[in-house]
């Protein structure tokens, strides 16, 4: 079974069997998790957060007829979860300037240097994200590094899609004014 | 300007909007920074990287979907007024049983018991095994599909009641019912 669709896997959970949901889980593990990192700015909480999604996901699976794509019901669970964690307690930021403990894991780059930059490059982007409102930092988060298009974010927040263009519009500007300091740098 | 270069860049603008915001963008030097640090900034988003799960995410995603379904599914387990009506008509059932067996001809029974060599104590006590083996199987049963301890107590309380009225043929109705068992 090479790359069984989603919707066998689905149904094949839904009758009882775990191994075609751990398939589901390993598929789609890496955006979850990436989407509550990113929202959340704490790897411990975006742990905690994915793994509730999937639960979620699994305990709904009952009720659930597919209708529109299974990924855009999951990232539709992962937001309102996300949305829940972000109430309790607000997206973590480190101070502007702060150099210190940079993102924990970065892939690529054999020469130290370099990849320190890379790193400390990665956390200034995620800490001006940081800086938007959660529901910008959800829309940049799933166009620009989820790859959904305004239509799928739409859906996925049940928003019309004019709203989400224009926190999206709101959010870009923000973070070309957050982030200039990097582009100066990136073109020196 | 910036929401404009944004709708240009979603490609949201009719045709003839969009040729005017090129010929605009290649006269003006503000408005063409603006669009390429705009692009810049989307480019500096898109090299956020994904970040790895730990690597036993999946396992344990998997142990807490098992031990919550091993807590949703303790046994569809059945409503208390079902569980009374299925103890009672098992109790029915047995009470119709032992009637039956106490009202076979015992002509029968004298010959089976002498075909079958034991003596008529013998029998009787064979036959007080089996009814209380039967009686025993009708509680598993019962406990099975319903509430256990009142399906058991009705069980026992009819049996009881049959038992009394049937008085002194009891012992030769134990003998029969066990014969028939066998
Ligand atoms: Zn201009």
């Amino acid at each position: 079974m090479p790359c069984e669709p989603d919707d066998v896997l689905i149904q094949r959970t839904q009758v009882g069997d775990l191994t075609a949901f751990g398939t589901i889980v390993d598929r789609y593990r890496t955006r979850i998790y990436s989407l509550a990192y990113r929202m959340l700015g704490d790897r411990d909480r975006a742990d905690d957060v994915a793994q509730e999604v999937f639960i979620r996901v699994y305990k709904a699976l009952g009720t659930y007829r597919m209708c529109g794509t299974f990924s855009t019901w999951l990232f539709a669970i992962a937001v309102n979860v996300c949305t829940d964690a972000l109430r309790q307690k607000p997206v973590a930021t480190t101070p502007i300037d702060s150099s210190e403990g940079g993102p924990a894991h970065e892939s690529g780059g054999t020469d130290p240097h370099s990849a320190y930059q890379r790193s400390e490059m990665q956390e200034r982007i995620q800490n001006a994200m940081g800086r938007l409102p959660d529901q910008q930092r959800l829309i940049i988060a799933l166009i620009h590094l989820q790859g959904h298009s305004y239509e799928e974010v739409a859906q996925i927040m049940r928003q019309p899609i004019g709203t989400v263009k224009s926190h999206a519009h709101r959010a870009r500007a923000r973070l070309k004014t957050l982030l200039a300091p990097c582009m100066e740098e990136d073109t020196r | 300007m910036l929401d404009g270069v944004q709708r240009y860049e979603d490609g949201d603008l009719p045709q003839e909007r969009r040729v005017e915001i090129e010929r605009h963008l290649s006269e003006c030097e503000n408005c063409s920074v603006e669009l390429a640090q705009l692009r810049s900034t989307v480019a500096l988003i898109e090299s956020l990287h994904e970040v790895d799960t730990p690597p036993e995410f999946t396992a344990n995603v998997l142990e807490a979907v098992r031990s919550e379904r091993s807590i949703e599914q303790p046994a569809p387990s059945v409503p208390w007024p079902v569980g009374a009506i299925l103890g009672i008509a098992g109790a029915v059932l047995s009470a119709v049983i032992v009637t039956l067996a106490l009202s076979i001809d015992l002509s029968a029974v004298a010959e089976w018991t002498t075909v079958l060599k034991p003596s008529a104590v013998a029998a009787t006590h064979l036959g007080r095994l089996l009814l209380e083996a039967l009686l025993v199987g009708l509680g598993a049963l019962v406990q099975a599909m319903g509430k256990p301890a009142l399906g058991l107590l009705a069980v026992d309380i009819v049996l009881l009641a049959v038992l009394l009225t049937t008085g002194r043929h009891l012992l030769k109705g134990r003998a029969v019912f066990g014969m028939v068992a066998v």
